[in-house]
């Protein structure tokens, strides 16, 4: 007697589509992926009871941050007014400051003083070169 | 005569599927879901800023008539979100805490989150600054 055997079928996962949502995904996170998330100037703050750095005074440079206008002082340098911020960016990179990393850039804010003026006065002497930086908020 | 047949050219692309899933990891990996909170805050543009990296608490300062302070994406009082950055200071000494402060806010606003930093003792700080779209 001849027994025919029924083939018996197996169950399975069809994975052709899976190569479709892989590509699907990746678009998904190609598209929404962020790699660089924020921008911003780094500060050490000082610790509560820090002693105070005694620093020459002709070393000392001092910017007021006044509304939009800047006065810078020093002392063999003298008084100067900007109208601008970018006035003040624009003259700064043109000084000749010899001895740079010895310099103090303190800056001084009055109560009224936006913190975007601020910010910005902070990142043109950050990017003057001035590695010693101090900012004073007028009482 | 017989005809030899004419092989087909083809390109092989059973390890695309592969690829794809290999890619599909790297995006899954390195992407980062943006988690602010729904506040407006005008960032300062100005030059200069350096790209921050991720062992961060972040505290955003609002300009608006409540001048709103919110610790990463919870709104709350000054002295809860430096609780919280003080505890999470605890588990991370190299803590770095991101001020997003409106540029509109006076700097004694601020100044006034500096002091109470100082005193929980996180003294690493990044002030953030509108993200230059592109690049340095």
């Amino acid at each position: 007697m001849i027994s025919l055997k029924k083939k018996v079928e197996l169950d399975e996962i069809s994975a052709a589509s899976m190569s479709d949502m892989a590509f699907l995904l990746l678009v998904f996170f190609m598209v929404t992926a962020v790699f660089f998330v924020k921008e911003g100037l780094n500060i050490n703050l000082p610790r509560k009871n820090a002693k105070p750095t005694e620093i020459l005074r002709e070393h000392v440079f001092e910017i007021t941050v006044i509304g939009e206008t800047v006065r810078l002082k020093n002392q063999s340098m003298g008084e100067r007014n900007y109208k601008s911020l970018f006035e003040f960016r624009n003259e700064l990179n043109k000084l000749e400051i010899p001895n740079l990393p010895e310099k103090l850039a303190l800056i001084i804010t009055s109560g009224e003083t936006k913190y975007g003026n601020m910010l910005d006065a902070l990142s043109t002497v950050q990017l003057r070169g001035f590695q010693k930086v101090s900012v004073k908020r007028k009482k | 005569m017989l005809k030899r047949k004419k092989a087909m050219p083809n390109i092989p692309v059973s390890s695309m599927a592969d690829i794809a899933f290999l890619l599909l990891v790297f995006f899954m990996v390195t992407s980062v879901l943006d988690s602010d909170p729904d506040v407006q805050v005008a960032l300062p543009e100005v030059p200069g800023g350096e790209q921050l990296n991720k062992k961060i608490a972040n505290i955003y300062l609002s300009a608006d008539e409540n001048k709103s302070i919110y610790y990463n994406t919870m709104r709350m009082s000054l002295p809860e979100a430096i609780n919280n950055v003080r505890a999470k200071l605890s588990t991370n000494p190299d803590l770095k805490v991101l001020i997003h402060a409106d540029k509109e806010l006076t700097y004694s606003e601020v100044d006034t989150v500096f002091e109470f930093l100082k005193e929980a003792g996180a003294l690493k700080v990044s002030l953030v600054t509108q993200t230059n779209p592109g690049g340095k």
